[in-house]
């Protein structure tokens, strides 16, 4: 592999992740908006916190000491954050922002990577098939299909799925990611209640994204069914099945994990409306829920930590494409 | 040489030797249901309005079921639906046309000066980019406007802009490279044109096609993306909003109404329409500047 070529990503994930953290910085501190200094007028109207009291308050939540210069509670917040240290929910004053994180985030990981995984290998294995049968009285009205089913946001894909087969058949449970009468941990109930709860949101999920995997792998098979080495195969007398995975389907499956970095970013973004929807106990709904509360401290250690998982799963994803394409591994 | 020359290609078989652009386009099925659909929003949009009367609470009729004087029912207010739709289109066209106009001319402006000008200010805008484009663009939209909270047609637009230019510059940028090294950018060189007459009569012209269809990929980006913010509640509630529609229709009982279903779907479908009328569209004019996908 090429060490430059690694080196050069991870180099643009730490300034991304640096300009990410000075964006909330200045979103919190620096905008004409600065929830900050309304944060400290409102304690300080109510009259009981005396200055010194008032400075361990906002340390305590915002990890931003008044009264200081400006450039030291930037360095002071680069800190903290660096530390793992986003500091206290304004609503929930005895939680730590990394501890609601913590509970929350193998949720939203579990939704996002599990529907991710499934569409693709759905998507990928359809557009193939539709690929080999381009042209077809078929083909024009799936192509048409897919574009619909592309065309729906992702919330009303959600509104549906929830309003349908949860409030009107009763088929699956609405809200919650399992049961209030099965104990939490490695038990049957359980683990059935998790997936049961679960089918609704990656199936949204799933909607969502498979037209795209479908069209983008069916474009892909298209073009590589026009190459020379594919015919050269097929007059070499190589069996159909064998110039299907060997020769078309490695070819045309090298765009589609390009396409996969790139859905990672927006599957994240996704999640805030699907938990939302589903009232599922992620990352993205207590995204949502601290919005409409304005936890700012909660706002900007969720969203540090979102972009921080999807640039470490595009590093991932970018780093298996390396070593899947040997023309790129040279 | 003229750049656009090459848009124009001589085909055997064809009546006329060269069909006028909107010919091509309308002789395409896509691009007529995309432009009809298209054309028929700013219709909705701009003299609905003027003709259907304004939705009016009417707490007789709450949730009441599609009926002749409310052909999608009416909501928990006993507003009509259809009523709703079409006050709303406006408020919507504006806001994800201004945001397309944004983030597609920083994408044109940044993508071709990284391009044209290489060196230290093309690799100070690459890394920009580069580091824009790794964001997920939903998440910090939503943080921006959680701060921001403004319905504000031109500040949402901006807001939904944050980081919906990067990844057309760098197309750009890549087009404006392969270009770059083309003859007529060689002779226009070589005959002392300026840089301003080599980017505006040169490169422009030849990245139009695709300023076009990002364009329209980016009003259906801002469409998803703003009704969205709305349907989450990140932006103040307004009359007449599909987001809001949307918001309301999983609180204030809705879910509970025998008639929701219409309620809830009329602003999904219009959104599902709008988003096929655009990508049709974009199909169009890609057969327009591009004379190799056009049917034979």
């Amino acid at each position: 592999m090429k060490y430059g070529y690694i080196l050069r990503r991870i180099a643009i994930l730490v300034a991304t992740l640096y300009t990410v953290i000075t964006i909330t910085f200045i979103l919190v501190r620096l905008s004409p908006y600065d929830p900050y200094a309304y944060f400290l007028s409102q304690e300080a109207s109510m009259g009981i916190a005396s200055p010194s009291q008032l400075a361990a308050l906002a340390e305590y939540y915002y990890n931003l000491i008044p009264n200081q210069p400006i450039y030291i509670q930037y360095f002071q917040y680069l800190i903290s954050v660096m530390e793992g240290n986003f500091g206290h929910s304004l609503i929930y004053p005895q939680m730590t922002v990394a501890n609601i994180i913590a509970t929350r985030l193998p949720w939203t990981l579990y939704i996002v990577i599990t529907s991710t995984v499934i569409s693709f290998f759905i998507g990928t294995y359809a557009g193939q098939r539709l690929g080999y049968k381009r042209g077809g009285k078929v083909d024009g009205s799936i192509v048409t299909f897919f574009t619909v089913l592309h065309s729906i946001p992702i919330y009303g894909m959600g509104l549906i799925l929830l309003f349908f087969i949860s409030l009107k058949a009763g088929l699956l449970p609405s809200a919650g990611a399992y049961s209030a009468n099965v104990a939490p941990g490695p038990n049957l109930p359980f683990i059935i209640s998790v997936i049961r709860h679960s089918i609704l949101p990656i199936s949204t999920f799933i909607f969502g994204s498979v037209g795209g995997w479908t069209l983008g792998m069916r474009a892909n098979t298209i073009s590589v069914l026009g190459e020379d080495y594919v015919n050269a195969a097929e007059l070499r007398g190589i069996p159909t099945s064998r110039i299907a995975s060997r020769y078309v389907g490695r070819n045309a499956i090298l765009p589609q994990f390009t396409s996969l970095v790139i859905s990672i970013g927006f599957a994240f973004g996704g999640a805030v409306f699907v938990e939302q929807i589903f009232t599922y106990p992620g990352i993205g709904q207590m995204l949502v829920t601290s919005v409409g509360d304005g936890d700012y401290p909660v706002i900007m250690g969720i969203t540090i930590i979102i972009i921080a998982a999807v640039l470490i799963s595009v590093l991932v994803a970018d780093l298996t494409y390396q070593f899947l394409d040997p023309r790129v591994r040279k | 040489m003229n750049s656009q020359d090459k848009g124009v290609e001589k085909k055997s078989g064809q009546k006329s030797q060269n069909p006028s652009s909107f010919t091509v386009f309308w002789r395409n099925k896509y691009a007529r249901i995309g432009l009809i659909i298209t054309v028929g929003f700013f219709v909705m949009g701009f003299i609905g309005p003027l003709v259907y009367p304004a939705p009016k609470i009417d707490l007789t009729e709450i949730f009441a079921p599609p009926s002749l004087a409310h052909p999608l029912g009416t909501d928990y207010l006993g507003r009509d639906t259809l009523g709703d739709i079409i006050y709303g289109t406006g408020y919507i066209l504006e806001v994800t046309f201004i945001a397309a106009l944004i983030g597609t001319g920083i994408g044109v402006a940044i993508g071709i000066a990284s391009g044209y000008f290489r060196g230290a200010v093309g690799s100070l805008l690459m890394a920009i980019t580069d580091i824009v484009l790794t964001i997920p663009g939903m998440i910090l939209i939503l943080v921006v406007a959680s701060v921001v909270r403004s319905g504000n047609p031109l500040i949402v637009a901006g807001v939904l802009s944050v980081t919906a230019w990067a990844g057309f510059a760098r197309a750009i940028r890549s087009q404006i490279l392969s270009l770059r090294s083309s003859i007529f950018v060689e002779e226009a060189r070589l005959l002392n044109l300026s840089s301003f007459h080599i980017i505006f009569k040169e490169l422009m012209p030849n990245v139009m096609s695709y300023t076009a269809i990002n364009f329209i990929f980016s009003v259906q980006g801002a469409l998803f993306a703003s009704v969205g913010l709305y349907f989450l509640g990140v932006l103040p509630f307004s009359a007449y909003n599909w987001g809001v529609m949307l918001s309301e229709a999983t609180s204030f009982g809705g879910f509970l109404a025998p008639s929701l279903a219409v309620y809830l779907i009329s602003p999904i479908a219009v959104i599902t329409l709008f988003t096929v009328g655009l990508i049709y569209l974009s199909f169009g004019i890609d057969e327009v500047f591009n004379p190799r996908t056009r049917r034979r």
